[in-house]
């Protein structure tokens, strides 16, 4: 049965991400210059300056909904007048930080100096730092990245770099400290070390049974938008492909009985991680891998890993801005989930149709009617808020899981 | 074929080529300028009841706007429209190129260019250079797919004509909040407008404003100025004013928030549109005029001497609902009576009860 084995990767995870929370609090009370982020905004440039600190509010949001307060925080917004068709992230982050940090397991984030949203994974962001900069009079800096629809081009490349410039102009105008360009160059060698044991870990998947769930891999990402650029996260991602690897070596995996190998389209269900991963696994069914993870270290479009070695490092960190799913079109994504469908062997893919999530999910039907009777694998569409769990129902969910279930087999005979 | 359709075809047959483009603010006189009729495609509830094509591509969580615009090209298959054009307005527009591109069967393919407006002020580090790079491909793109060769001096005309166009719409909103003509009348116009010619709308307009002209007005009701995308349906708009509301303000996608301001005319697409997006009036999807939105709310509202805000919210439509809270704490703290209503596909069954809500709220700020 598929089940979270607390390996010492996940101990030190949890160490890891405590004590990230607990430094940015006391460094922020000790003075430095608090940044809150996209996810996708270039953490290695902060690395350039003596004390300026970043807190990434969607990876407190995912946390909120992982330790089961995520609708106690939505409700806060509703009650504020946001809409519940809002993003399940933003109310949730709205519903904590203007109620004082209020059920926050870390203890809220950090009030900041500066918001830097970008626009590539959802413009939605940039609206949602708005809110912020209005009420608490704080300046909002955005990076305007182009969406792909083809990989990244070079002009698109240069308008970016020349907006870090102007980012790096920003901190050192708001925080006065001076930007130190060798101090960002290694923590981006960090990113990429780190970015390269990262897909060593994910490669476990492809071992029959697999080597890991795409749960371990959910829980396993946070560091990677809060730690980015530190020796912390590359050394994390040493140990836990290391760890991985000699597991597999050893035979142990998280689903000796594994029938069925799928692969999952969307955010994590944070508040369903646990349930979810025992009641497929009591199904014999591992979701062994995930579009939203297997992205992190590669490029729009491919799991190929990272090639960097003609780039500076803000050229570098320009080139990786459209990696995540949502700031790439259609056919990039269709590209990706066929790699990942063939080096991973996956038997079904499941689209979890996310309301909060439009960017995401508003390609899935295409993307599905394609991995269905292009590819010939089966597929199916669950609804699945990856915050907000009034907008989830576990028994409709299984029941079409279990019917994908049911037409891998068909396939089979 | 709906009416939009034939006046589109009208267009096609009259050998235009028509460009069909995403909403909401696409570079029209560009288009027009380079002799294509441009059409945003937009304002199709009262020809859709029901998206069945849409349906097979998008979630029901999509914004109406999406749905309909997917649920036109599809059924248009190409008939009328002779290309697309899509620019980076919102999260769900961008992801409908390649949904369109798949939904349409291989021989109804169209010719589809996507733009990428810089989504920060043009005073920062590179946004003009690249806005102008944009605009070069985009250009190249019109050239190739219509050839058609782009004009400098056709170019500072077409702005003209858009400046003139303008320039009778906002006359025409004054009429409306003078009581001299009614404002579901101007925007059942503005909806067919948008699939003439701008030398159409032209003549159309000097029509409506020459009517106007001619009438006396009619006694005046509370003043209220409307927010939204879109304006809500007719028959919403006809119980407003049936409840006794003057619709004097038109804080909507297109109306003011598109007409409002004139750039300086050029005869370069790059120094125009610059001025264009940058001192554009604020929208909410327009990311850096933000900080510019309720100081020019207010003040659109002072001009036109409205004491109440009806906000016409499309659901789905996080731009608009992210700042309601906003908006609406400071117009109450104004004094300023405020109403929320949502629309979205097949409401139909709603409207009753927001007909009700409606008539409320006439009765309580007339007190
Ligand atoms: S809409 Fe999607 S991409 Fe945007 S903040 Fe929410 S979860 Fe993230
Ligand atoms: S209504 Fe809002 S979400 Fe829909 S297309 Fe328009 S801007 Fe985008």
């Amino acid at each position: 049965m598929a089940q979270f084995v607390k390996t010492d990767a996940g101990k030190r995870l949890t160490r890891l991400i405590t004590n990230g929370y607990m430094d940015n609090i006391v460094k922020a009370q000790q003075g430095a210059f608090v940044v809150w982020i996209a996810i996708i905004v270039p953490a290695e440039i902060f690395a350039g300056f003596d004390n300026v600190i970043y807190c990434v509010p969607e990876s407190h949001s995912a946390l909120c909904a992982g330790k089961g307060v995520g609708v106690s925080l939505c409700e806060k917004a509703e009650n504020l007048g946001y809409s519940m068709d809002l993003c399940s992230y933003a109310r949730i982050d709205m519903g904590c930080h203007f109620n004082q940090g209020a059920d926050s397991p870390a203890g809220g984030l950090p009030k900041p100096d500066l918001l830097v949203s970008n626009n590539n994974n959802c413009t939605l962001l940039a609206k949602w730092f708005d809110v912020y900069h209005r009420e608490w009079d704080i300046p909002h800096f955005i990076l305007d990245i182009p969406f792909c629809y083809q990989p990244q081009k070079q002009r698109d490349m240069e308008y970016i770099v020349s907006q870090f410039q102007d980012l790096i102009q920003t901190v050192e105008k708001l925080s006065g400290q001076k930007f130190n360009p060798e101090k960002m160059a290694q923590a981006w060698e960090n990113s990429v070390e780190a970015a390269k044991h990262w897909r060593r870990f994910l490669a476990a998947a492809k071992n029959k049974p697999s080597g890991i769930t795409a749960f371990d891999s959910f829980v396993q990402m946070a560091p990677t938008l809060t730690m980015r650029g530190t020796p912390e996260l590359a050394e994390h991602y040493r140990f836990l492909a290391d760890e991985t690897e000699a597991r597999v070596d050893q035979g142990i995996v998280p689903a000796p009985n594994e029938k069925y190998r799928l692969l999952w389209d969307n955010i994590a269900p944070w508040h369903q991680l646990r349930k979810m991963s025992s009641r497929l696994g009591a199904l014999d069914a591992n979701i062994i891998a995930a579009s939203y993870t297997y992205c992190i270290g590669s490029l729009e479009g491919s799991l190929d890993p990272l090639e960097f070695a003609s780039l500076s490092p803000l050229e570098g960190m320009a080139r990786v801005q459209n990696f995540t799913i949502c700031p790439h079109g259609l056919q990039l994504r269709g590209q990706a989930m066929k790699q990942a469908i063939e080096e991973m062997d996956i038997d079904g893919v499941v689209f979890a149709s996310n309301r909060s999530c439009k960017v995401y999910s508003l390609m899935q039907m295409d993307q599905q009617r394609y991995v269905q009777e292009e590819l010939g694998v089966p597929t199916v569409m669950i609804d699945v808020d990856h915050a907000d769990e009034r907008k989830y129902s576990e028994e409709t969910a299984f029941v079409r899981l279990e019917a994908l279930l049911e037409s891998i087999d068909e396939a089979r005979r | 074929m709906n009416a939009i359709q034939s006046q589109l075809k009208a267009l096609h047959d009259a050998g235009k080529p028509v460009l069909g483009c995403f909403p909401l603010y696409p570079p029209l006189e560009l288009i027009h300028s380079l002799g294509i009729a441009p059409a945003v495609l937009w304002g199709f509830k009262p020809y859709f009841p029901q998206v069945p094509l849409a349906d097979k591509h998008l979630q029901n969580y999509a914004c109406s706007v999406g749905r309909y615009l997917v649920e036109f090209v599809l059924q248009d298959a190409g008939e009328t429209l002779d290309g697309l054009l899509m620019y980076n307005a919102c999260d769900t527009l961008r992801n409908l190129p390649e949904i369109i591109g798949r939904g349409l069967a291989k021989d109804a393919a169209l010719p589809l260019h996507t733009f990428h407006v810089p989504a920060v002020s043009m005073e920062r580090r590179g946004a003009r250079e690249y806005l102008k790079d944009r605009l070069d491909g985009l250009i190249a793109w019109l050239e190739a797919a219509f050839s058609v060769k782009f004009d400098p001096d056709a170019f500072e005309k077409s702005v003209n004509l858009y400046a003139e166009m303008r320039g009778l719409m906002q006359k025409a909103q004054k009429f409306a909040g003078e009581g001299k003509a009614l404002f579901s009348e101007l925007a059942e116009l503005c909806g067919k407008l948008n699939f003439m010619l701008v030398e159409d709308q032209i003549a159309a307009l000097q029509d409506f404003c020459g009517a106007c002209e001619q009438k006396t007005p009619a006694p005046a009701g509370s003043r209220v100025a409307i927010s939204g995308i879109l304006p809500p349906p007719p028959e919403i708009l006809k119980a407003m004013e049936g409840a006794g509301l003057t619709i004097v303000g038109a804080d909507l996608a297109n109306m003011h928030r598109a007409w409002a301001y004139s750039p300086t005319p050029s005869k370069d697409p790059a120094a125009y549109y610059a001025d264009f997006y940058e001192n554009h009036f604020p929208c909410t999807t327009l990311l850096p005029t933000a900080d510019r939105r309720l100081p020019a709310l207010e003040s659109m509202l002072e001009d036109c001497r409205a004491g109440a805000w009806i906000f016409a919210g499309e659901k789905f439509c996080e731009h608009e609902y992210f700042e309601l809270p906003y908006v609406e704490k400071a117009l109450k703290a104004k004094g300023i009576g405020v109403l929320s209503l949502e629309f979205s596909l097949g409401d139909e069954q709603n409207l009753g009860s927001m007909k009700t809500r409606i008539e409320a709220f006439a009765e309580m700020i007339e007190k």
